[in-house]
């Protein structure tokens, strides 16, 4: 493994490209507690924890050369892919209705598989480790209802609609109050830097 | 699109809350290089991968590994392509499933690894040949003497399988042959020959056989040592970057644990959702001294954090309060706080936020008060946010 450990995100994602399992192996090394905490946190439940850790590898194996749209950024490919993965798992557990909808390979491509600005900086795992206390610093001045909101996007997956009747605020308001915790976020990390 | 909503658009994509139809609008706008502001966009997708950091790292269990392993087999089983399943599979399985199991290759009588008993044993001709010219030269007392060890070594199982034909000229020879080499028992006791006994031996054919061996010895037992030598080497750098690694591993665990030991209760605690704020001053004696308060009304719990909060005077501590309508209920009782972490305590009284007028730290006597007693040290008014 020394080899494979030495390389960078990018350049194991390459081999992971070239269908060199050793390579997808040093990436679960890397990447597998931070996936594993992002899906548990997501879904709570153990053994579906597991059962979708196991399925987002796949997809890493199967879809790899997708990532070249991350532009480099592997880090971020791989955690929006694994939270889309999750959110639809608890989505389609949760409303039954959006269970009806086939997963196929399109809706996997589409939906899943990350999509992501093309002005992008690049980021590795290394990087967003040493800046999580930063993170943590910047999150903890939002207010409370600007980190509810947050949580209610990203961490269980609920649509501008849903978290607007879960607030009882008209869309047009949620809109707002989502981008200003955004952005108050960006600068409070910005500030923190 | 205005601009307003453009931005507002752009943050619902990034944080994952638009909802289906618009999504697909959004990304196929953005695929196809549509006008967006992309340096905000590529910001906020950043931003928003980083918030999983903060979670408290679990690893997930040992077998899940094996378990991704298998998937990926079986993902493989269900291509078509049998020629290109054989070798992904292996490619897979190998470096994945741990300890690695060596492959054992089928025996095939076609395999030239695996030899026949055939090959071992001499030919009729080879054998028919060499007793005809033990015949011949049998004048030489020095090829007799070959002769009759070779002879010597070979054993009745050898010979029958050879199947040959002048099988009672090779038995009339072997019985003179056993007869010659003298026996255990008919001997006074055996001498121990040492190595120059051997080298000087009359016997020209035994003393190159020895020569031989003892050369081949000696070349095999250096080429043996410079193997270990050179395998212990490796070992050894080896273990020396095993050693190192192995120590930047304890610094990271030591690091980690005294960030968890730092700032867990502040990161579990951040989990609740309902977390209120409160900031304490210090009184005229205590300017310096500030204090921090999180509060989680729901759950009970709260956090509190000093500085430059001297220890408590001897047979003393300090005692922390809510204030609700004029009644004081107690929090928290401490020493001091030095250490600059988080002091945690839970099942405080419910008391609705909207209702509680603020909190102060007193000193009192050792083992708390019922009501304040002792001076405040810091104090602060609270107000739902």
């Amino acid at each position: 493994m020394g080899k494979y450990s030495d390389l960078s995100d990018i350049e194991l994602m390459e081999k992971v490209k070239a269908r060199e399992s050793r390579a997808l192996e040093e990436l679960y090394e890397r990447y597998s507690p931070l996936i594993y905490t992002l899906v548990k946190k997501i879904l709570g439940d153990i053994d579906l924890t597991n059962k979708t850790l196991i399925e987002i590898f796949t997809i890493i194996w199967r879809k790899a050369e997708k990532s070249s749209a991350a532009k480099g950024n592997i880090y971020a490919w791989l955690i929006q892919l694994t939270r889309n993965k999750a959110v639809d798992i608890a989505r389609r557990s949760r409303d039954n209705e959006f269970s009806q909808v086939p997963y196929d390979d399109e809706y996997e491509d589409f939906f899943i598989i990350p999509t992501f600005s093309e002005k992008m900086d690049s980021l590795d795992i290394a990087t967003a480790m040493e800046i999580r206390l930063n993170i943590e610093k910047a999150l903890a001045k939002l207010t409370d209802t600007q980190k509810y909101v947050i949580h209610l996007a990203y961490y269980d997956g609920f649509t501008l609609d849903e978290i607007s009747k879960k607030l009882s605020l008209p869309v047009e308001t949620l809109r707002t109050k989502v981008m200003t915790a955004l952005h108050a976020l960006r600068d409070n990390l910005l500030a923190e830097a | 699109m205005p601009d307003q909503a453009i931005h507002e658009m752009v943050s619902a994509f990034a944080s994952g809350c638009i909802d289906k139809a618009n999504y697909q609008n959004f990304k196929n706008y953005l695929e196809s290089k549509g006008s967006l502001p992309y340096g905000e966009l590529g910001e906020l997708q950043n931003l928003m991968v980083l918030i999983p950091t903060i979670l408290e790292m679990e690893t997930p269990p040992p077998d899940l590994k094996n378990d991704v392993a298998k998937s990926l087999i079986k993902l493989q089983k269900k291509a078509s392509n049998p020629r290109r399943l054989t070798g992904e599979i292996d490619e897979i399985v190998e470096p994945l499933i741990k300890p690695s199991v060596p492959k054992i290759k089928p025996s095939t009588p076609e395999s030239p690894e695996v030899l026949d008993r055939k090959d071992f044993l001499p030919s009729r001709e080879e054998v028919l040949g060499e007793s005809e010219k033990q015949e011949t030269v049998a004048a030489s007392p020095e090829i007799e003497n070959k002769s009759r060890y070779a002879e010597t070594i070979m054993n009745e199982d050898d010979v029958a399988q050879t199947k040959m034909d002048n099988e009672d000229e090779i038995r009339r020879r072997r019985s003179e042959s056993y007869r010659d080499i003298p026996r255990l028992t008919d001997s006074p006791g055996p001498e121990i020959p040492n190595i120059r006994d051997i080298l000087d031996s009359h016997d020209p054919g035994f003393t190159t056989w020895s020569r031989n061996n003892l050369i081949i010895t000696i070349v095999s037992s250096i080429i043996i040592l410079v193997i270990v030598l050179f395998i212990y080497t490796g070992f050894e750098s080896h273990l020396e970057e095993y050693r190192t690694e192995v120590a930047k591993l304890k610094t990271d665990l030591r690091k980690s644990t005294e960030f968890i030991d730092e700032h867990g209760a502040l990161i579990t605690f951040f989990n609740f959702s309902d977390i209120q704020f409160a900031n304490l001053n210090g009184g005229t004696e205590f300017e310096e001294s500030t204090g921090k308060l999180l509060l989680a009304f729901e759950e009970g719990e709260g956090l509190l954090k000093t500085t430059s909060l001297f220890p408590s005077p001897n047979k003393t501590i300090y005692q922390l309060w809510m204030v609700s309508r004029g009644g004081f209920y107690s929090l928290l009782k401490f020493q001091s706080n030095s250490t600059g972490k988080f002091l945690k305590f839970s099942n405080f009284p419910y008391i609705p936020p909207q209702d509680v007028n603020g909190f102060r730290i007193t000193i009192e006597p050792e083992g708390g008060s019922e009501t304040p007693t002792g001076k405040t040290v810091l104090i602060g008014d609270f107000r739902v946010r």
